[in-house]
């Protein structure tokens, strides 16, 4: 028993022998402004609402792009959800003309098949939002690509569109982060993650639409 | 896992117990427990991630050896909501999670109805969901220390009641932290104060 104390020393000696953490590296990778207009959801509006077309595969777009970004925060600081009623929604997505077939994404090589654009709704003031943000993917004619190609498109540029709706304004010129102006990739990157990051802990000047 | 053994190897060395008619005690115990912040980051200012005060269970299973010395076995489990604060007092809930931790103790008893504990064990946090800091799950099963005080005072023991403070410390990281960039774990304390009572066995000092 007399060693007792010297045991416990010991024990609580192995435990304590920790450097302290150091915070990572935070840096933004691009800029998330829009002409010095900074949006992001605030916490009161969590989670995001998001519609999605019920036509083809643009609900598992849209899901999928939801769980991506969701992981790319650490401390509660996005939730999105999808829900079924467009008049209830922050961010409408919908397909503009032609519905892509619903088949399994090619995860080769990506071929650019399809193009997005997401619309914010500002109001006149231009320092609130008065409407969801609308959303839409197209087709583009004549690129060669097969069905599993075009679905490979539509589902990172979904990614894409969505991190707009985030408040992730601007392009990024680095062909491998997901904002790239053209997205090449399937997920939000390193570079996108501190970026999103970084907007969401800064002061927005812009409100959300009014539910 | 060094505690462990240094702990496991000071039970080893104790003395078994002179008379066969020794008799083993199970205690439960419930209370409230504080954390220290798990994670300190800063995006753009400062915050601290913080497990909020959990309820706490704690079932104690003890072993007399040589006179005044217990060998405990401990199955502790806490239960609370992880959060963010804000340098400016904001509070963002993150998840709920759940602390198991089991351990080996030795206790002695002391004068005056206390008692002292100090020991080792492995603990565990396990998120309600895979999100933000536990997105890639609660982390390997950790090592950790422990020390307790007990008191009972002569009309509680009667009633095999006792308070007890409870101390311990293990280091926090988790996979979703590693990935983020963090390379050390947090060393985090633990304090809990509960009301232990003897479900059967032996009474306390």
């Amino acid at each position: 028993m007399k060693q007792l104390p010297l045991a416990v020393a010991m024990a609580a000696g192995s435990l304590a022998c920790h450097e302290p953490t150091l915070p990572p590296n935070h840096t933004p990778a691009y800029g998330f402004d829009l002409s010095g207009a900074v949006f992001h959801w605030p916490e009161d509006r969590l989670p995001v609402r998001f519609y999605a077309d019920t036509r083809g595969a643009m609900q598992a777009y849209v899901g999928n792009a939801i769980n991506l970004w969701q992981r790319q925060f650490l401390y509660g600081e996005f939730r999105g959800v999808l829900v079924a009623d467009s008049g209830h929604a922050d961010v409408i997505i919908v397909w503009a003309g032609s519905v892509p077939p619903d088949v399994s994404p090619d995860e080769g090589a990506p071929v650019r098949a399809c193009g997005g654009s997401t619309i914010p709704d500002f109001a006149p003031s231009g320092n609130a939002l008065q409407g969801p943000f609308h959303v839409s993917l197209t087709v583009l004619q004549g690129s060669g690509a097969t069905p599993a190609q075009l679905a490979a498109c539509m589902r990172r540029t979904v990614v894409h569109e969505v991190g707009h709706s985030l408040g992730l304004f601007q392009e990024a010129s680095d062909s491998l982060l997901i904002m790239n102006y053209t997205p090449w990739v399937s997920a939000p990157a390193d570079g996108d993650r501190r970026t999103v990051e970084v907007l969401y802990h800064t002061a927005p000047n812009v409100a959300p639409p009014p539910r | 896992m060094v505690a462990l053994l240094w702990v496991s190897w000071a039970l080893l060395i104790a003395r078994p117990p002179d008379r066969l008619s020794a008799q083993a005690s199970l205690n439960v115990s419930f209370g409230a427990r504080y954390t220290t912040t798990l994670v300190h980051d800063s995006i753009v200012s400062p915050f601290d991630i913080r497990l909020g005060i959990a309820p706490a269970l704690t079932l104690v299973a003890g072993l007399p050896l040589e006179a005044p010395w217990t060998a405990d076995g401990v199955l502790d489990l806490s239960y609370g909501l992880v959060s963010r604060h804000d340098q400016g007092g904001g509070v963002t809930a993150i998840t709920h999670v759940t602390t198991l931790t089991l351990g080996v103790a030795l206790r002695r008893d002391l004068r005056h109805g206390f008692s002292a504990a100090a020991g080792a064990g492995l603990l565990a946090y396990l998120p309600t969901e895979r999100i933000g800091i536990f997105r890639d799950g609660g982390g390997p099963v950790v090592p950790m220390g422990t020390a307790a005080v007990s008191y009972s005072p002569p009309f509680a023991a009667r009633r095999g009641l006792t308070l007890e403070a409870r101390y311990d410390l293990h280091g926090f990281l988790t996979p979703a932290l590693r990935t983020e960039g963090f390379v050390n774990s947090t060393v985090v304390h633990r304090v809990a104060l509960a009301l232990r009572y003897r479900l059967r066995g032996a009474s306390g000092p």
